[in-house]
């Protein structure tokens, strides 16, 4: 191509690719609000975190993407010199570019010409295509994201949730971590490798968490194999100890206390099977610390509830103490005490545990957390989430004092046991149940408010 | 060649200014009809040129030829004018050898010809235009003779008296290259004329250029470069004035019984490249194909029944036609 021609176009290509951003701008904003709008919607049936972040960024995004692209796909010598015609040269241009290779007189009349006008062209002239259609579609847009944004909509509330849930669970996790290295020192390392596994499965399970009912779970379930990672090593201190172990399977919460006293002593002292095993048996494991903290942390109804049971639990665990054996130890039960209080007051579901218990022992009570037994819960109701087999669960509700004890079936209800249960269905059910055997008892007025309100928080929280 | 080219190429419109302001001193506006008129002649072609008598066809065919410094001849047809008339026969004429046939050249054997009232002339006789607009040559008695170069017919036609009168066939009408419609001056122009006409010592037009210098305009505007893109859009407007195409507008569809032939491309890009040239540019734009359209078209194209019924005319229709032809 000629030389000179070539020159004459670069401000014509400049033009061009100046107006190619601001169409590509145009485009891109267009593209980009409209983006957002469908996000947006999507918003009002699927919680969308950082509802402001995704207004803006595809806006911003696109615009910027489709102007840099525009900006900088190069002008080609044609499209340039077409522009150039466009701006009053006549053809001047396109035929010059046509005519490069001619060598005729005239031809190269014709080139001096064209060049000499596309030298006096104004490139101002060359205009980019109007872009009132994107700006109109943007507005348009734009108008409606604002106004889905403004709207309260329940989805971005749940997304709020999930987003605190998620950070809590980042930072639970993380203390977690913190507590079983804490531990580890403390542990044989068959246990150490125990617990590091079980760390690593609960944190997996944790950043997989959906909502707050699969962290409850996973922690649960980590719960459950760290207590039994303690029982077991209980139960190796008891196997090496005579008298001590036998008196343990008693139940009674008594007994209870002082086999779990004598375990631990044991333990330390005596049986010294695992020295290094003493942290996990001389009271609770920092792990199940920060596993308890981050349950309250994630299920603000349970730390609620945990208030009120430890009351409950402390003044039912008084009662049965005196009323049962008339020793009892209220609130006297700790460390591995824990394990012989689950014994003796084992329910399907934690407010049965925890009340059973509590009644039972009273030991407990003062010290044991509260626990939404999800997993249990889920073994009886929707088995195929956790990957259990399906069985029947009939709850002991034991009452307070000597009177006979009834039982209130709480096993699959009108859901199907094929798993898949909706929580609604089930909780209204389970609530019903329970609600009717709790006005059957002979409860207290306290201790009947305190299921209503169990029940009213859980509602609250679902 | 080139050289000869390139010079004529860059005085052209000089030229064409001068021819045309010489041109005006003598005829009081028109300046439509002189300006297409001069056209055809640089770019070689035959013009026919219709409007009601007395406004001043003649004149203006008269003026050019001393423009130009053509040799002139004026035909006058007539339904009893016979080829031999225009073309010119043998004649016997007495020699000191004894007698002998000489060939007696014709009004037709002159650089400018006007053909006034042509429809007038009898089929026959109008054939024998044929020849001599077509291949600037003329045939008789077996013998063909060329006619001088340059050559035009400026025929004339009266579109009102239609009696006694026979229309030019569709193949003859194709060898014009412009259909110019002569228009009745304005008020200020027909003031201008009756003015000049009682006036003693009016300007008169002068020679600005000769044969030769017409010939070297000719050849430059031959020779003008046209972007293909032009030429397409030439060439589709051409296409556009077919029915039968399947591209074609609505209007061509509607009102038109045949389309323009390839000579209607080829006096569309010819007469681009002189109008190119005469606006002092080197290449043909969309404006010069645009200019030319409806001169080159107009004459070409034949209305069907419902076009007439319709109270359409062949203007009208063109028009409709170069609207509906995007440049791109």
């Amino acid at each position: 191509m000629n030389n000179e021609l070539k020159k004459c176009l670069r401000p014509v290509k400049r033009r061009i690719r100046r107006n190619r951003f601001l169409q590509g701008a145009a485009w891109g904003l267009a593209a980009g609000v409209g983006a957002a709008l469908i996000l947006r919607i999507i918003a009002l049936f699927t919680p969308v975190a950082d509802k402001w972040l995704w207004a803006v960024l595809p806006a911003a995004g696109f615009t910027l993407l489709f102007a840099a692209w525009n900006a900088l796909r190069p002008v080609k010598d044609r499209p340039a010199a077409e522009a150039a015609d466009g701006c009053g040269l006549k053809e001047r241009a396109v035929t010059a570019l046509e005519m490069t290779e001619s060598e005729t007189e005239i031809c190269k009349l014709q080139r001096e010409d064209a060049c000499r006008t596309l030298q006096e062209l104004d490139v101002r002239q060359i205009r980019p295509d109007s872009a009132k259609k994107q700006l109109l579609t943007a507005l348009g847009c734009g108008i409606l994201v604002m106004t889905l944004l403004l709207i309260p909509n329940p989805r971005d509330k749940e997304a709020e949730a999930r987003q605190t849930l998620r950070k809590t669970l980042k930072e639970g996790t993380e203390e977690i971590a913190r507590a079983a290295q804490e531990d580890e020192e403390r542990l044989s390392p068959e246990k150490r490798t125990e617990l590091r596994r079980l760390t690593e499965e609960l944190k997996r399970e944790l950043l997989d968490s959906r909502d707050e009912t699969d962290a409850l779970v996973a922690l649960d379930r980590a719960e459950q194999r760290l207590e039994q990672m303690q029982e077991r090593t209980a139960g190796d201190t008891a196997a090496g100890n005579d008298g001590a172990g036998s008196e343990n399977a008693d139940g009674s919460g008594n007994q209870n206390g002082e086999a779990a006293d004598g375990t631990g002593a044991a333990a330390t002292g005596k049986i010294g099977q695992s020295p290094a095993d003493s942290g996990i048996r001389n009271g609770k494991l920092s792990t199940q610390k920060a596993l308890t903290a981050l349950k309250s942390a994630v299920n603000p109804a349970s730390a609620k509830l945990k208030t009120q049971t430890t009351t409950a639990g402390s003044q039912a665990g008084e009662g049965q103490g005196e009323g049962l054996n008339g020793q009892g130890t209220p609130g006297a039960g700790s460390g591995s005490g824990n394990q012989a209080a689950n014994g003796a007051g084992e329910g399907s579901t934690n407010l049965e545990e925890e009340a059973g218990g509590g009644k039972q022992n009273g030991t407990v009570r003062g010290n044991r957390d509260p626990k939404y037994k999800e997993a249990e819960y889920e073994t009886i109701y929707d088995p195929e989430r956790i990957e259990k087999t399906v069985r029947d669960e009939m709850t002991n509700q034991n009452r307070v004092g000597n009177e006979e004890s009834l039982q209130a079936e709480t096993g699959p209800g009108k859901g199907s046991l094929g798993g898949s249960v909706p929580w609604d269905e089930v909780f209204r059910e389970y609530e019903e149940t329970e609600t009717r055997a709790a006005e059957r008892e002979n409860l207290t007025t306290k201790e009947r408010e305190w299921v209503n309100e169990y029940y009213s928080l859980l509602t609250e929280q679902k | 060649m080139s050289e000869r080219i390139s010079g004529s190429a860059e005085k052209f419109a000089e030229q064409y200014e001068r021819i045309r302001a010489e041109i005006a001193k003598e005829m009081i506006g028109q300046q439509d009809v002189v300006e297409h008129l001069l056209m055809a002649v640089i770019a070689g072609g035959n013009v026919l040129l219709e409007g009601v008598p007395g406004l001043g066809k003649t004149h203006l065919v008269r003026v050019l030829g001393k423009v130009l410094n053509l040799p002139f001849s004026r035909i006058q047809f007539t339904p009893d004018l016979m080829p031999a008339d225009i073309t010119g026969t043998n004649i016997l004429v007495r020699t000191e050898e004894g007698n002998t046939f000489r060939f007696q050249e014709g009004p037709l054997f002159s650089s400018i010809v006007l053909a006034d009232e042509i429809n007038r002339a009898t089929p026959k006789t109008q054939a024998a235009l044929l020849e001599a607009m077509q291949e600037h040559a003329v045939t008789v008695a077996g013998e063909t003779r060329k006619l001088p170069e340059p050559y035009f017919v400026l025929a004339t036609q009266n579109p009102v008296e239609q009696e006694g009168t026979y229309p030019l066939p569709e193949a003859q009408l194709d060898r014009f290259l412009f259909k110019v419609l002569v228009p009745f001056p304005t008020l200020e122009e027909l003031g201008a004329i009756v003015d000049l006409t009682v006036k003693d010592g009016g300007a008169e037009a002068q020679q600005v250029i000769g044969a030769e210098e017409l010939l070297a305009m000719r050849a430059a505007a031959r020779s003008v470069p046209v972007a293909s893109g032009v030429q397409e859009y030439a060439l589709r407007l051409v296409l556009a004035t077919h029915p039968e195409n399947a591209d074609a507008a609505e209007v061509t569809k509607k009102y038109l019984r045949f389309g323009a032939s390839p000579r209607a491309a080829q006096a569309l890009l010819l007469v681009s490249r002189v109008r190119a040239l005469a606006k002092g540019r080197f290449n043909v734009a969309f404006e010069d194909i645009r200019f030319a359209a409806p001169a080159c078209l107009r004459h070409r194209i034949a209305l069907n029944f419902e076009a007439v019924s319709a109270g359409k005319d062949t203007e009208t229709v063109v028009e409709e036609i170069i609207a509906s032809v995007s440049e791109k």
